[in-house]
Formats: structure tokens, C-alpha cells, sequence
């Protein structure tokens, strides 16, 4: 029978689903349950090794739950790694700045990325966890946008929206070469960003005022979301969940300021609406990760249609109501919610037998 | 696709320095005479020993009573719809939700809109932050750079104030908005919110000769109105 070669999450996924098969089958034989015969037994952990172990040595993966755990914490570390090296490169380039002349700037800020991309591609090499790999990843990412940032300061440039699009391009591209999740969420914000100036300047304000208008966010939020969708699938969730937050944290604040609305409604028609809006999609949130067993999208909106909803009671009964019974309120509303989760939750089940 | 993707990631990078470096000699291959403001006008930014950069911030009045320049008229130039009447209803809602917009602004050097507004001082007797906006730059009061006229192009104000020596001419972000003097109606008015860009960055070589802290620069303007320090000499307070 022929293998298709799996993606590294794909792999992590079937080593997941074993370990999990294997300790089932173990505890069922505990309780007394007859096994399978044992020639399909020997035949299954035969076929089960071999996957783990041509995937053990292409991708490196966990294979244990003591395995996963110390990922974890490899991908924490990576994380606060990345950023203080970041913060350390910006900082030696504002030590040494003013002592450089201007070509030597330029040369610097050029090297840097560059620099940090070969070291990328070069512990990547070694690396087969990558966690490394994407430490310089991020450090080039950020090289990049100090960069811009710097030559826009040496040459007392004007700015342009399109340095977004450019911070987005290099992002994107570390990020599909070696699938690393935090330079494509990165990707995904620069790429929001980038829409919402471009809908600003297109209306003929000034692309640098773009976040006091939060709606500009709400078409690139929507169209990076579902972009986002057809990424690599190690990569997917944290694309999706980065776009999904840029979409609705503008629902939340416009739900609660229709004065940094764009529409020219009264601010009580514009937050009224948006109020809806937000109840809209934090439910299409919900029902969206439960039927397609994204938990981080669930999770997403079920969290933000809490926050919205103390914000609604905060705005309608803080000023006027007893303390006491405004929590009190708060808690029965919790109770109630927990109780309608519970009835889905069953008729989820009762769907599932 | 991972080639094609690390060769994207190594060539941004040097696309990005090119285009900043043809983008600079765009700039200065042509552009207004230059001008020479003090400490007064360009102010250095605090530097430490972990932040040598050295960066002037750019520091103009835009005092409120000599604004007149600022008309429904040069707003409407300017592209905002300033077809609701100030005293009408919503009317403050309406300025209020303006986009600022890009436009750009001449600010006069040493001239009569500074000699004016120390005059009104003087008769006013009162303190000079009473009158003078606050921007975001926290412009100095002894800066002697006024704002005096914006246009949508550059090559407006160009023609109309051609010695750069006395006026100098800058991208900016401008917007309307509604005064309320004590006991009459509201009237509409704008203003400046930003110049762009609102700071010049000191080239290391002439940063030694800012150390009196009282000192005489000069800068020009290119034809992308984007300046630039051409010297920078140590002068009498």
C-alpha cells in the first residue's frame, strides 16, 4: 500500500491519534474486553511504528505527552527569545546610531535582515524542530521593519502606506518557506493594516489616521480571514485567529463609540447596529467552531461575546442598579448560559449516536 | 515554493534600500533654497548614551486669532465638505468625523505673522500659551515659524511664496474645526495636526556642532519635499 508523504502537522497529528489509540486499547483490556486477534494487532503496531518512526525522522515530532509538554515549553522559550533579541538589536542600533556615517547606516540597517534571513535558512538546515530556526525568523521580521523605519528617518521621508504591504510580502515569505506561525500572524496584521490604510487614503483622508476609523479594518479583517483559511494548515490557526481578532475588535469598540464611526448616522443608530453586529458574529463564531472543531475559534468568540455583553451591562445597569444586584444579574446570566450550553451540548451528543 | 519564497525574503531587503536611496536623490536633485532656522525652530530631540541618534523636531506656532487664513474657502480647496452650516445641528458631529487629509502648508520664517502674534501678546498682556494651540510637536513659543497658508499641491504655494529663505513650504495633515468664541455662534475654522515629516534626522558628521545647544541650520527642501540638514553652525544666543 502506498504512503502519500504527510505535512509536519499532518504527522503530529497521526502520532497524537496513536498514542491516544494505543492507551485506549490498553485500558480496555484492562476492564476485560477480548482483544482484536493478534496477527492484526502485530500487523497494526508494525504499521503504526513505521509511521512514527519516518515521521520521527523527517519532522522530529512528539511522540509522547512528556514529548509535547517540552515543545511546549521549547515554543515559550522561542518566543521570549525572539523578543529580546529583538529588543536588543533595536537597542544596540540606537546606541550606535549617531556614531555611524550615513553610508555605514544605510549598509547596517540592509545587512541586518539579510543577516538574520541566512541564519534562518542556515539553522533550519540543522535544526528539525525549528524552534531555533524561527527565533531568527522573527529577529528578521523585525530587522526588516527597522529597516524601513530607519532609512525612512535617515532620508526625512514622507511615508507611504505601501511600507505596510512590504512588511507583510517579507513576513508572508519567511513565514510559508519554513511554516512558521508568528511571522505569518504578523503577515496577516501588516496585511490588515495595509487594507485599512489603503480604504482611508481611498476616501481621501490621510493613511496614517486609518485606526481612528476602525470599520477601515472590517473589509481587509474579513478578506485576510478567509484568505487565511487556505494557508498551510500548521500555520492556519494562527492566521485565522489573527485575522478573526482584527475583525472584531473594531465591532466591539464601534458597538460601544459610534462617534469614530464612518457613517454619517447618529452615533446611537451606528452603535445599535454594531451591537447586533456583534452578536451576529460572536454566535457565527460559536456555531462555526463547533461544527468545524476549531476550539480556538470557539474560544474566540465565545470570549468576545462575553466581554461585549458585560460592556452592554456595564453601559445599561452600572449607574442605576445596586451593586449587589448587578453582579447578582451578571451570575444568573452565567447560570442561564452555562444551562443553554448544556441543552446543545446534548442535543450535540444525541446528534452524534 | 520555499526557494522561491527565501529568494522574496533576500530580495525585499535590498529592493527596500534602493528604492529609499533613489527615492533620496529623486528628492535632492532639485528643491527650494535653503533655509536657516535656530534651536528655536528645530529643536534636538533629548539624546542618551543608549540613543545617539540625533533628531530635530520641528517646532511652529499656528496661533489661533491669526489663523484667518483658514476660510470655509481654503477648507473646501483642501477637499472637505464644509457645506453644513457651523450652528446647525450635528454640526459638530459633521467637522468632528472629517478624515484628516493630506494637504500642504507654508509656514513663514522671522516675517510679519511672528511680529503680529507678539504683538497681540503684548496688548493681551496675558501669558502666550493662552492663545497658541497645542500640537502634538508641543510647539515652543519663541519658535518663529508661523503657519500661514495651505494648499492641496505643493506647487501652489510654491509659486505664491517663492523666497524660501522666508517661507518654508512642507507636507502636512490638516483638518476643519469648529471654534466656539465666548458668546457668539461657533465658527468654522481648521487646522494643522502634523507637519510630514515633522522631524529631521542630523547627519553624524555635523552632530558635534550642536553641543552650545545654541546653534544655526540649514535646510533645504527637495523637490518630494522631504528636507534635509546641509549644515549646521554654532551660533550667539
Amino acid at each position: 500500500m502506498s504512503r502519500r508523504s504527510l505535512s509536519r502537522a499532518e504527522a503530529q497529528r497521526r502520532a497524537d491519534q496513536i498514542r491516544a489509540f494505543r492507551a485506549e486499547l490498553a485500558d480496555s483490556a484492562r476492564e476485560g474486553l477480548a482483544p482484536p486477534p493478534a496477527d492484526w494487532l502485530d500487523s497494526l503496531a508494525r504499521h503504526q511504528d513505521d509511521l512514527l518512526a519516518a515521521a520521527a525522522s523527517q519532522f522530529d515530532i512528539d511522540r509522547t505527552l512528556s514529548e509535547k509538554q517540552m515543545s511546549l515549553g521549547m515554543s515559550a522559550a522561542a518566543i521570549f527569545g525572539a523578543g529580546a533579541l529583538v529588543a536588543a538589536v533595536v537597542s544596540y542600533f540606537d546606541r550606535v546610531w549617531g556614531t555611524l556615517p550615513a553610508g555605514w547606516q544605510v549598509a547596517a540597517v540592509t545587512a541586518a535582515p539579510l543577516a538574520a534571513v541566512a541564519a534562518t535558512i542556515l539553522v533550519a538546515r540543522r535544526e528539525r524542530t525549528l524552534h531555533l530556526a524561527s527565533v531568527c525568523a522573527i529577529v528578521a521580521c523585525a530587522a526588516f521593519v527597522l529597516q524601513t523605519v530607519m532609512l525612512g528617518q535617515i532620508f526625512n521621508m514622507r511615508g507611504s502606506p505601501h511600507v505596510l504591504a512590504a512588511w507583510a510580502a517579507f513576513a508572508l515569505a519567511l513565514a510559508l518557506a519554513y511554516e512558521f506561525a508568528l511571522p505569518f500572524a504578523a503577515a496577516i496584521v501588516a496585511l490588515i493594516g495595509y487594507g485599512s490604510a489603503l480604504t482611508i487614503t481611498t476616501m481621501g483622508g490621510h493613511w496614517s489616521t486609518a485606526l481612528q476609523r476602525p470599520e477601515s479594518l472590517l473589509l481587509p479583517a474579513a478578506v485576510a480571514l478567509v484568505a487565511a483559511c487556505r494557508a498551510p494548515e500548521s500555520i492556519r490557526a494562527w492566521g485565522r485567529d489573527t485575522a478573526l481578532l482584527l475583525l472584531l475588535a473594531p465591532v466591539l469598540i464601534l458597538s460601544a463609540s459610534g462617534t469614530a464611526s464612518l457613517l454619517t448616522w447618529a452615533p446611537d443608530t451606528v452603535e445599535l447596529g454594531y451591537q447586533i453586529l456583534a452578536v451576529a458574529l460572536g454566535i457565527a463564531a460559536i456555531v462555526l467552531g463547533i461544527r468545524h472543531d476549531h476550539s480556538d475559534v470557539f474560544v474566540i468568540g465565545a470570549s468576545f461575546l462575553a466581554v461585549f455583553l458585560l460592556l452592554r451591562f456595564v453601559d445599561w445597569w452600572w449607574d442605576w442598579m445596586p451593586r449587589y444586584l448587578f453582579f447578582l444579574l451578571l451570575a444568573t446570566l452565567a447560570l442561564v448560559w452555562l444551562w443553554l450550553l448544556r441543552v446543545f451540548r446534548r442535543r450535540l451528543s444525541g446528534e452524534a449516536s | 515554493m520555499r526557494r522561491l519564497a527565501l529568494a522574496a525574503a533576500v530580495v525585499l531587503p535590498l529592493v527596500a534600500t534602493s528604492a529609499a536611496l533613489l527615492s533620496a536623490r529623486t528628492n535632492r536633485a532639485a528643491g527650494r533654497d535653503a533655509i536657516v532656522l535656530t534651536e528655536h525652530e528645530l529643536q534636538l530631540r533629548p539624546r542618551s548614551s543608549d540613543n545617539s541618534a540625533a533628531i530635530f523636531e520641528i517646532r511652529w506656532r499656528e496661533p489661533r486669532q491669526l489663523a484667518k487664513w483658514m476660510t470655509r474657502a481654503k477648507l473646501e480647496e483642501l477637499g472637505f465638505n464644509c457645506q453644513v452650516d457651523p450652528a446647525a445641528p450635528g454640526a459638530d458631529r459633521h467637522y468632528r468625523q472629517a478624515l484628516p487629509r493630506a494637504a500642504f502648508v507654508a509656514l513663514e520664517y522671522d516675517g510679519p505673522a511672528v511680529a503680529a502674534w507678539l504683538e497681540a501678546q503684548r496688548l493681551l498682556a496675558g501669558p502666550a500659551s493662552d492663545d497658541t494651540r497645542r500640537r502634538p510637536g508641543r510647539p515652543e513659543p519663541t519658535s518663529h515659524l508661523v503657519a500661514i497658508d495651505a494648499a492641496p499641491n505643493a506647487a501652489t504655494l510654491d509659486r505664491r511664496y517663492p523666497d524660501a529663505q522666508r517661507h518654508l513650504i512642507t507636507s502636512a495633515i490638516v483638518r476643519p474645526d469648529l471654534d466656539w468664541p465666548p458668546g457668539k455662534p461657533p465658527a468654522l475654522g481648521g487646522r494643522i495636526m502634523i507637519l510630514v515629516p515633522g522631524e529631521i534626522h542630523v547627519p553624524s558628521r555635523l552632530i558635534s556642532h550642536l553641543a552650545s545647544g545654541h546653534y544655526a541650520v540649514t535646510v533645504r527642501y527637495g523637490q518630494r519635499w522631504e528636507p534635509w540638514v546641509v549644515d549646521i553652525a554654532a551660533r550667539q544666543p
